[in-house]
């Protein structure tokens, strides 16, 4: 007989602008991670790449969903939103290339790290983008 | 070095005592960019930087470093220290320039090397 894998899920909303809660759902899935055990580094490589994603989310496309299932050797991160969508994934996905507002700019964000800071940090990025629509990324973190 | 220590050699207030002023630093790092702090200071470090948004506390929480300086005399908002509070973060601030600051720490650190070295 075939066992059911047995897995975690958190769900969290991500509100837009919200500058002020931005990272909590990152923060919250950082303790989850951490309390099962998991090699810190491991744990920061997800924190991290949640991080960013949740942060575009906030600032690009006015809040999303973050959805995250905890698997026995690895976790799924999705971020999910309903913004504009990202015209051209390769020149987004360049080092220092962004479009955020003044507003985070001074707030120090807008370094045009975010995507390529969740490829260095995820084992797998896929991102799933239509102009108009939004945009889903999903990041893989395997735990060995 | 624990970070007590280096505070009371250093031109420094503490705006938020962490969870552990005890807490061996390892060196710092200078950045005012969150996305390249997050993604690049290592955890014992501190984290040199004149940002002091909400922001700041969730980044130096990701990241582990050891405590946050804040440079040339930039303060803080109560309702950020009282973030930082909850999340256990050091909050300094220093008189210094970023620069004099790092230069400062790093003379710090290497005089400690250095003594360690001779006993």
């Amino acid at each position: 007989m075939r066992m059911a894998v047995q897995t975690v899920k958190l769900s969290f909303q991500i509100r837009g602008s919200d500058f002020v809660n931005a990272g909590e759902a990152s923060s919250n899935t950082k303790k989850a991670l951490s309390r099962i055990g998991l090699n810190p580094s491991v744990v920061k490589r997800a924190a991290i790449a949640m991080y960013e994603a949740e942060l575009n989310a906030m600032i690009h496309a006015g809040g999303g969903q973050a959805d995250v299932e905890i698997f026995p050797d690895h976790v799924v991160i999705q971020i999910a939103d309903r913004g504009p969508g990202i015209p051209d994934v390769d020149l987004a996905m360049q080092a220092g290339w962004s479009t955020a507002p003044d507003i985070a700019r001074e707030m120090g964000f807008g370094a045009g790290m975010g995507l390529p800071n969740i490829k260095k940090h995820a084992d797998d990025m896929r991102i799933e983008t239509i102009v108009g629509q939004g945009t889903t990324i999903t990041i893989h973190i395997l735990f060995a | 070095m624990k970070l007590e220590k280096l505070f009371s050699k250093m031109p420094c207030q503490i705006l938020c005592a962490g969870s552990d002023l005890k807490r061996t630093i390892r060196g710092g790092y200078a950045c005012d960019m969150l996305s390249w702090v997050v993604s690049r200071i290592d955890s014992g470090e501190i984290w040199l930087t004149i940002l002091n948004s909400v922001n700041v506390v969730a980044v130096a929480t990701l990241s582990e470093c050891a405590c946050v300086m804040l440079t040339e005399s930039v303060e803080m908002e109560a309702d950020v220290l009282s973030r930082a509070k909850e999340k256990g973060l050091t909050i300094v601030t220093t008189p210094l320039t970023t620069y004099e600051a790092a230069v400062s720490i790093s003379r710090l650190l290497e005089a400690e090397q250095t003594t360690a070295g001779r006993n």
